[in-house]
């Protein structure tokens, strides 16, 4: 070994600290192949969504018209012959036969075999699925980014040089969200760059209605705060088993298992899973939960009572951010106070 | 000045079911600047949890700590950028090289690239750097872990065990690695050893606690002088006439090869006064001075 030389005290920055934490979360090799499967199976989907969409040519579109307007013919010839019915008593023939049909309520893509992809009907569906994929694999960066930090114990060399735990645990936190907001903004990005594809060439150029794309913005934002939000759901679990491994355990028992016991037996806590919650975030208008009651048989017939919950975007997002801050909380106050060896 | 100080340093670990552990029991330290301290203790007797307290890893349960005169933990941040440690094994990524590892630590304090190349040139890693650190061997590790404390150009280097799994050649070139540290003017070394020799090789000083208490501290050759045996080694030209006269004056002598081993003495000019009187001169005299593992089992024996 050759004689040390002497230089300048080093000083512990925080630019410093996040910027070598973000070159530390790129530098890990199995991000790196998580990231990899993840573009891979997106190209995959994207190539199995072109052979699924076709844009119609005129002959098949005027044969889906034909066909269409039979069914409403036909459709229309049962209603009059229900009107003309004498078993059923006069006042009750336009409740018992319904409406008059209407083209309206028939759609002509139900009668092309490969119909064109549109971007109302199909557009918030792929973003919610890409969201949802988004936050899986956010969820396990974020806990192998920390688990394996204190499988190495990495974190406590990290402390020789910067022995503020709430700083480093919260610049940590920080990499994570920012790392998950950018997966969940590329995600969401490269989603509608395909979908810009596929309308163009597998797809029709119907007007959307107003307020479709500031609805959809909105869907995206909501999105990528599930994809930061389950990151660092992972990344806090991680830090609180102190273990890659047990967290993706505890995650996949949790859905797996639990809630889907919690469903069954206690279905009131529904409005508050995780599942539920992250569904009722991004999806539009949150969701609808329907809670069965009692079956009422009466002479009219038997009905099942039920209560309809509605968890909107906003509650979903409250709800899923008490969980994160339970779990961070937790998790920061054990770091800063336990002894590590 | 003292660049690490510990005064009343009490630490107790909690066990489940069972009386919590005193790691360290009114714990005194005290390492003066610019030199190399030897910390010796047996196993368990609370070397690593004072070095863990002193780097904010481990809080104490009562007692002061300062590290170059600043308490610790409270003012740490402040002087950490001063302070290199190696603590027990090297943490680092298996994944990532040598080089990206240390390069990944040093970026948090803004250390350069040329540092880091600098650091692995004096470990002897320079030519392995590439490689990953779940590749290296135990030896090589430790070197990493050295040349890792090294970054900062500390002024206070704290190495815990920083021989375990070296080679003898590797072990020699961290002694003089710390021996060039220490005698640099500019750095204070505080290293733990189980080795003891290690310690007496390369510390100016020593302190040696046991069950979480000081046991004896000072320079090494104060501490080796506190086991002194009370035996000299004695020749004379002549042999026999030196061994009448000593036992004739009350001496207890033990023959060696070619000189004899006198037995219990407290001052050695008793020794040549003795000899003097009967016209008995010298050829050698000289104290049979205890080695650092005999003055170390004495002094921690009752507390096995």
């Amino acid at each position: 070994m050759s004689a040390p030389a002497r230089h300048a005290q080093a000083e512990t920055r925080r630019g410093s600290l996040l910027r070598t934490e973000f070159a530390r979360l790129r530098a890990r090799r199995f991000i790196q192949v998580l990231i990899g499967l993840a573009l891979l199976g997106f190209v995959v989907l994207s190539v199995v969504a072109f052979t699924q969409y076709s844009k119609p040519t005129a002959e098949v579109l005027a044969d889906a018209q034909a066909r269409l307007e039979q069914d409403i013919d036909l459709a229309e010839q049962f209603r009059e012959e229900c009107l003309a019915e004498e078993s059923i008593p006069e006042d009750e023939r336009e409740f018992a036969c319904g409406p008059p049909l209407q083209e309206q309520g028939y759609v002509l893509d139900n009668y092309i075999d490969k119909r064109p992809f549109t971007l109302t009907d199909d557009l918030p569906g792929g973003a919610l699925a890409v969201a949802a994929a988004s936050a899986m694999l956010g969820f396990v960066i974020g806990a192998t980014y920390v688990g394996a930090e204190w499988s190495t114990r990495s974190i406590v060399a990290l402390l020789f040089w910067e022995p503020r735990r709430l700083r480093v645990i919260g610049i940590k936190t920080g990499v994570a969200a920012g790392a998950a907001a950018t997966l969940g903004l590329v995600g969401q990005l490269a989603w509608l760059g395909i979908a810009q594809l596929l309308v163009r060439t597998r797809g029709t150029t119907t007007e959307v209605p107003d307020g479709f794309w500031a609805d959809y913005a909105g869907q995206g934002f909501r999105a990528v705060m599930l994809v930061v939000i389950a990151t660092l759901l992972g990344f806090g679990l991680a830090n609180l088993l102190r273990n890659t491994g047990a967290a993706l355990g505890v995650g996949f028992a949790y859905f797996a298992v639990v809630e889907t016991a919690l469903r069954g037996l206690i279905p009131r806590t529904q409005p508050f899973l995780i599942s539920e919650s992250a569904l009722a975030l991004i999806q539009q208008g949150g969701i609808s939960i329907f809670m069965f009651g009692a079956t009422v048989d009466e002479e009219t017939g038997s009905f099942t009572e039920f209560t309809e919950i509605v968890v909107s975007n906003l509650r979903g997002g409250l709800t899923l951010s008490a969980y994160l801050l339970v779990l961070l909380g937790l998790g920061t106050w054990l770091f800063r106070r336990r002894d590590l060896h | 000045m003292a660049v690490v100080e510990v005064e009343g340093a009490h630490k107790s670990y909690r066990r489940r079911g069972k009386p919590a552990q005193k790691a360290l029991d009114g714990l005194d330290l005290s390492v003066a600047e610019h030199r190399v301290h030897g910390f010796l203790g047996p196993n368990g007797s609370g070397k690593t949890t004072t070095i863990r307290a002193l780097l904010g890893l481990v809080r104490v349960d009562s007692g002061t700590m300062r590290l170059l005169d600043r308490p610790v933990p409270d003012a740490l941040p402040e002087v950490i950028g001063s302070v290199g440690a190696l603590v027990e094994s090297p943490l680092f990524f298996p994944n990532f090289s040598g080089r990206r590892n240390l390069r990944l630590l040093g970026g948090v304090a803004g250390v350069s690239h040329d540092r880091v190349e600098e650091c692995l040139e004096i470990v002897g890693l320079r030519d392995r750097g590439e490689d990953k650190f779940k590749g290296y061997s135990l030896g090589m590790k430790q070197r990493l872990g050295i040349a890792a404390a090294l970054l900062k150009s500390p002024t206070l280097l704290v190495l815990d065990e920083p021989s375990n799994g070296l080679d003898p050649a590797g072990i020699r070139e961290v002694r003089e690695l710390i021996r060039q540290l220490g005698s640099d003017g500019q750095t204070t070394v505080l290293l733990s050893s189980h080795l003891l020799a290690e310690v007496q090789q390369v510390c100016d000083d020593v302190t040696i606690i046991a069950r979480g208490r000081l046991v004896a501290t000072g320079a090494v050759a104060d501490v080796l002088a506190t086991g002194s045996t009370g035996d000299i080694r004695l020749r004379a030209p002549d042999h026999q006439a030196a061994y009448d006269v000593l036992t004739a004056a009350g001496f207890t002598l033990t023959p060696l090869a070619d000189a004899w081993l006198v037995h219990g003495v407290t001052d050695p000019s008793t020794i040549t006064r003795a000899l003097a009187a009967e016209d008995q001169y010298l050829s050698e005299l000289s104290p049979v001075a205890a080695d650092l593992e005999s003055v170390f089992l004495d002094l921690t024996a009752e507390d096995q």
